[in-house]
């Protein structure tokens, strides 16, 4: 249950908002670099924003512990997304 | 305006497809303790694959104990995902076998199917390769890593950013 049904469910959502946000379309993503549609960024930060809240919430209240965290090293995760943002512009997906 | 009507829509308001997002990025930390992903769950086929060939890399230490060869949380997310995004398109009948995307790309780069084919290929293989140094990609760094306040997405974010600007002020040119 835990390790097939719910990673489905959870995927099955996720990709649905960004169905749902256009973010399957070319022109969403190269706009987004052009600052014609703010769509992109409007979603990000949204998205962000509810799990920022949501997640401090249930640590600050005790049902879960923050401890998935990204490891952060300045040089890579820079140098990895200034390669990402090429192949973004490039591909836009 | 019912439900049914609401899921035929093509495109909802971003504030609002932003909102499941989140709620999804809390769901998948509270029911499996685990951050939504992507880039990760193709390594993991990789391993898979090197392994089931009986290539001298699956005997690496990054594809041995970083990435081993098991179904992991995120090829099943995969399985979800492609089940989500289908659903959602075809029940507001955005479904299309695209082989070109619209408008946009012939503008700029002409017709030339070839040409798309050869960019997203190239394209895709920046992505994963970045994603694999700054150890994530959009949604397992830029959006998870910064819903839990990792430094490491707000830096990712501001990469991608300004090398996705300038990388498309100089495919553009003129146009920007």
């Amino acid at each position: 249950m835990t390790t097939y049904v719910i990673p489905l469910i959870i995927g099955f959502f996720f990709a649905f908002a960004l169905q749902k946000a256009g973010l399957g379309h070319y022109h969403r993503i190269v706009n987004q670099f052009r600052f014609k549609d703010n769509t992109i960024m409007k979603f990000m930060m949204t998205g962000i924003s509810v799990g920022l809240v949501g997640l401090y919430a249930l640590k600050d209240l005790g049902f879960i512990q923050l401890d998935q965290m990204s490891s952060t090293y300045i040089v890579g995760n820079l140098l990895g997304g200034l390669l990402f943002g090429v192949g973004m512009a490039l591909a836009g997906t | 305006m019912s439900f049914i009507e609401k899921m035929k829509e093509k495109t909802w308001s971003p504030w609002a497809a932003g909102f499941l997002l989140g709620v999804t990025g809390i769901a998948s930390y509270v029911l499996v303790d685990k951050t939504i992903g992507s880039s990760g769950g193709l390594e993991s086929i990789d391993s898979m694959l090197l392994k089931t060939f009986h290539s001298s890399l699956a005997n690496s230490m990054y594809f041995k104990f970083q990435m081993p060869p098991v179904l992991s949380f995120q090829i099943i997310l995969f399985i979800g995902m492609i089940l989500g995004a289908l659903v959602s398109s075809l029940w507001s009948r955005d479904f299309k076998v695209r082989l070109m995307p619209d408008q946009l790309w012939i503008q700029n780069y002409g017709p030339s199917k070839l040409k798309r084919w050869v960019l997203i290929f190239i394209g895709g293989m920046i992505i994963e390769y970045a994603a694999g140094i700054a150890g994530g990609c959009t949604s397992g760094l830029a959006i998870s890593g910064t819903m839990q306040l990792s430094p490491a997405g707000l830096l990712f974010i501001v990469g991608l950013f300004v090398s996705g600007i300038i990388t498309t002020k100089l495919l553009y040119g003129r146009d920007y």
